[in-house]
């Protein structure tokens, strides 16, 4: 076979491969879109007719049985998602009866956990943490130790929960897979856990050997709570640490939980070389500081940085009006902007 | 033409010029294939994600602060719109900015007469430079509204001047125009909480063209009646999921459009702002962040997702087609031009080595051999007669249907994914378009990129007009 001949064969090959491809795609496409409409219309059908015979069980009006008798074994899977969802709403008594009324097919979710793909191993623990817990705490726990990422996310997303609070040491020690998380969005979900996960929170906040992303994470977290007790930590670090992250997420804390003991701590702040510290430093002391620090505020409002100067400024607005309206007249041309409009906004 | 034909080298140029165009013909279209089948992979995942882990069930709560920045420049047709449209986004802290920048219709009396702005101050929180602004209001009616009255400076320029003005962590460029659907912040909020380093994510672009649109938001999405338009939807598909999605998944993303992206304020910032001198300043500013976060070291991540959804209105005319793709071409160009050190520089990474190289051959140059294929085969058939015929129609059909194949793919992954055209008629129409627009539409779009191509080495400047139609109402039901 001459060069030429071997060329136009390849071509023909791939004219024929590629037609080929395109009405595999194109009959792809056709089937998922068929089948994607008949399995919408299946759902809305299915789950208005579970829905009615839910409300009919939550009103007392009908025993589960009838619920489940609703169910055929192939759309359990199907009823499980449908009660998830529905549990994102309710509370208290409704959500223990929606527990009960999984409670049968939840067995099916928990045997298929282990050799399950991820992302179906992902929806079933957050089947089990939302309906099926304390039986199925086990599945959970072990979650947060999962080889997916994305698995261990959602138990921890499912965990942190007032009720679970009991299980923050085990979420707590499963954060460093998590450090690149966003910090506030860490210390966020860690709030969920409340009061009594406070303590290993602290302990965190104040562990020198652990990750300071993970420690602003606790931080933040305690913020949230307006934790009185970890005003003492904050301020050690305050005196210690020299991590960004860390200070901002620290005099938040003062500034929340604090008192004028440890506005001395904040002041020293101000003359951070991050401008993000310092003016985290003049909110601390908005609220903690004294009248003396109106001074300081002045000053602040010439900062190079315009985060402090703003900062300085809704703090003078506060604290002492008539020198901010000084300032609005007297001052050079940041400082005069600044204080216009920390004025106009009071 | 035979003899200058000989003079020049005759067949065996003609032969290597023939090896260059297939060359670069496997070299794009594996990249095609390779994105679309990363893509694959990366949407089922993402939708695994999206079914188990619940940001939005975080509501209010802390979420990092977002600013709008939307510049205007005659816009008096269908600002008041599309500010009432962002007005409804659900999303617990957010400001918007809109950027009069030196409009010469009635867009700033508009817009202060629909939304009462009165004169405020506002101090700025960054110092890129910017062409003066006039004066900042701020809206009686709406505390989270603010409008900046500036000189007339073009788009980055408008950007800039609300990144100087922006008091969030996170910063949203816009279009104007653009409608966003109600939660696309707080989906594309998501990468920002879940990765530290994220600097920057990509939404995705659809066509509002022939959807209902209802105070600023599409109820109803249809394929746009407009042939033109319908193209469009195609080629939006291809490039946003198979395209983005795929180079996206490996850290690689090179464009955020400038329609609807998301940016750390402080990254954007740090490196310089906006471009005030290339019409791509979107893809401008990523390749920057690429190249700059690299040099200095530090960790990052450019995303994109594909259900953050911004919805656009897309020429339905050819010569404004024209324009805007002439426009693209340049932009990429420029940029590319810029960073042209990136080029095979292992310092970039996978940037330098893969994504830049992609866009910089096949992407950019590519017209080039494109239009240089197309007239070597028509001089073939007219004049020269060197290729056996037989050969070049296989070649032909090779091109249109691996074009074709890759088109159905991409309506495949939008089936796969976030399927928006829910009639049956809808996907038969995309089906139609994948075998269509291999006849006449691609030739002419490569046609206007190698115009764009040629304007860029000619240091055109200038965006051209945009002229818009505005958006579809409510129909009143039509009596039987």
């Amino acid at each position: 076979m001459t060069g030429d001949e071997e060329l136009l064969r390849w071509l023909i090959i791939a004219i024929i491969a590629l037609f080929l491809f395109g009405v595999a795609f194109a009959a792809t496409a056709t089937t998922l879109h068929l089948l994607r409409k008949r399995r919408l219309e299946r759902e809305v059908t299915l789950e208005a007719r579970w829905t009615d015979a839910l409300h009919d069980v939550l009103a007392g009006d009908s025993p589960p049985e009838a619920l489940w008798a609703l169910v055929t074994p192939t759309e359990r899977r199907h009823f499980v998602a449908h009660l998830v969802e529905y549990a994102a709403r309710v509370r208290g008594e409704e959500l223990d009866l929606l527990r009960a009324l999984a409670a049968p097919m939840l067995v099916d979710v928990a045997a298929d956990l282990p050799g399950s793909a991820a992302g179906r191993r992902a929806f079933d623990i957050r089947a089990l943490a939302t309906l099926g817990m304390p039986k199925y705490t086990a599945e959970v726990l072990a979650a947060l130790e999962d080889r997916s990422q994305l698995v261990a996310a959602t138990a921890v997303q499912a965990l942190c929960q007032q009720e679970y609070a009991k299980h923050a040491p085990a979420v707590i020690a499963s954060l460093p897979r998590f450090a690149s998380w966003s910090s506030r969005f860490l210390g966020l979900l860690l709030a969920r856990f409340g009061a009594e996960a406070a303590a290993p929170l602290r302990r965190l906040l104040a562990d020198n050997s652990a990750s300071p992303p993970l420690r602003v994470a606790a931080a933040h977290a305690l913020w949230r709570m307006g934790d009185v007790a970890s005003v003492e930590p904050a301020a050690a670090i305050l005196e210690r640490v020299d991590d960004e992250g860390l200070l901002v997420a620290c005099l938040r804390i003062l500034e929340r939980v604090g008192d004028e003991r440890h506005a001395g701590i904040a002041r020293r702040q101000l003359r951070h070389a991050s401008g993000n510290v310092r003016s985290s430093a003049v909110s601390a002391l908005t609220a903690i500081g004294s009248p003396s620090d109106d001074l300081s505020f002045r000053k602040a409002l010439a900062d190079p940085s315009p985060w402090v100067a703003l900062r300085a400024a809704s703090g003078l607005a506060r604290s002492n009006r008539s020198s901010l309206q000084m300032a609005a007249v007297e001052d050079d041309d940041q400082a005069r902007s600044v204080a216009r409009e920390a004025l106009s906004d009071s | 033409v035979r003899e200058l034909f000989d003079a020049i080298g005759g067949d065996e140029t003609i032969r290597i010029v023939g090896i260059v165009i297939i060359v670069y013909f496997v070299i794009l279209n594996s990249g095609y294939l390779i994105t679309s089948v990363i893509a694959f992979r990366s949407l089922r995942r993402y939708s695994q994600r999206l079914a188990t882990l619940r940001f939005d069930e975080l509501g209010a709560a802390d979420v990092p602060g977002i600013t709008l920045v939307g510049p205007a420049y005659n816009e008096e047709a269908t600002c008041v719109e599309a500010v009432q449209a962002l007005l409804t986004l659900q999303y617990p802290d957010y400001e918007i900015i809109i950027v009069n920048d030196g409009s010469k219709d009635r867009t700033v009396e508009r817009l202060i007469g629909a939304f009462d702005f009165k004169a405020a101050e506002r101090v700025p929180t960054a110092q890129l430079a910017t062409k003066k602004v006039k004066q900042t209001y701020r809206s009686a009616r709406h505390p989270n509204l603010w409008l900046i009255d500036k000189e007339n400076g073009g788009k980055a320029d408008a950007l800039n001047t609300g990144v100087n003005h922006c008091r969030t962590p996170l910063f949203c460029a816009m279009d104007a125009d653009t409608l966003l659907e109600r939660h696309a912040l707080t989906r594309i909020v998501r990468p920002f909480l879940e990765r530290d380093d994220t600097i920057a994510v990509g939404g995705i672009i659809r066509i509002v063209n022939g959807c209902t649109v209802e105070s600023g938001i599409v109820t109803d999405v249809r394929m746009p009646p407009n042939f033109v338009a319908k193209l469009q939807v195609l080629e939006y598909l291809r490039a946003f999921l198979a395209g983005r999605m795929g180079w996206a998944a490996i850290n690689a993303t090179l464009i955020i459009s400038g329609a609807f992206g998301l940016f750390k304020r402080e990254a954007v910032v740090e490196v310089g702002g906006f471009a005030h001198d290339t019409v791509g300043e979107d893809m401008e500013l990523v390749v920057r962040l690429h190249r700059r976060f690299r040099e200095w070291k530090r960790p990052y991540r450019v995303a994109f997702l594909p259900d953050p959804v911004a919805w656009t209105e897309c020429p339905e005319k050819l010569r404004v087609l024209r324009r805007q793709r002439e426009r693209w071409q340049r932009g990429l160009t420029e940029v590319l031009s810029r960073h042209v050190r990136m080029l095979f520089n292992p310092k970039h990474g996978r940037i330098g080595m893969v994504a830049f190289p992609y866009f910089f051959f096949p992407e950019m140059l590519g017209p080039l051999v494109e239009v240089a294929g197309y007239l070597i085969f028509i001089l073939d058939i007219l004049v020269l007669k060197a290729f056996n015929p037989i050969y070049a129609a296989a070649f032909i059909c090779v091109a249109i249907l691996l074009g074709m194949t890759l088109s159905l793919a991409a309506v495949g992954l939008e089936e796969l994914s976030f399927r928006r055209y829910h009639r049956f008629r809808d996907l038969v129409t995309l089906f139609a378009l994948a075998i269509v627009e291999n006849f006449g539409y691609r030739q002419l779009t490569t046609f206007w990129r190698l115009e764009g191509l040629l304007s860029a080495l000619r240091k055109k400047r200038g965006w051209g007009k945009m002229e818009r139609v505005g958006f579809q109402p409510r129909q009143p039901a039509k009596a039987a």
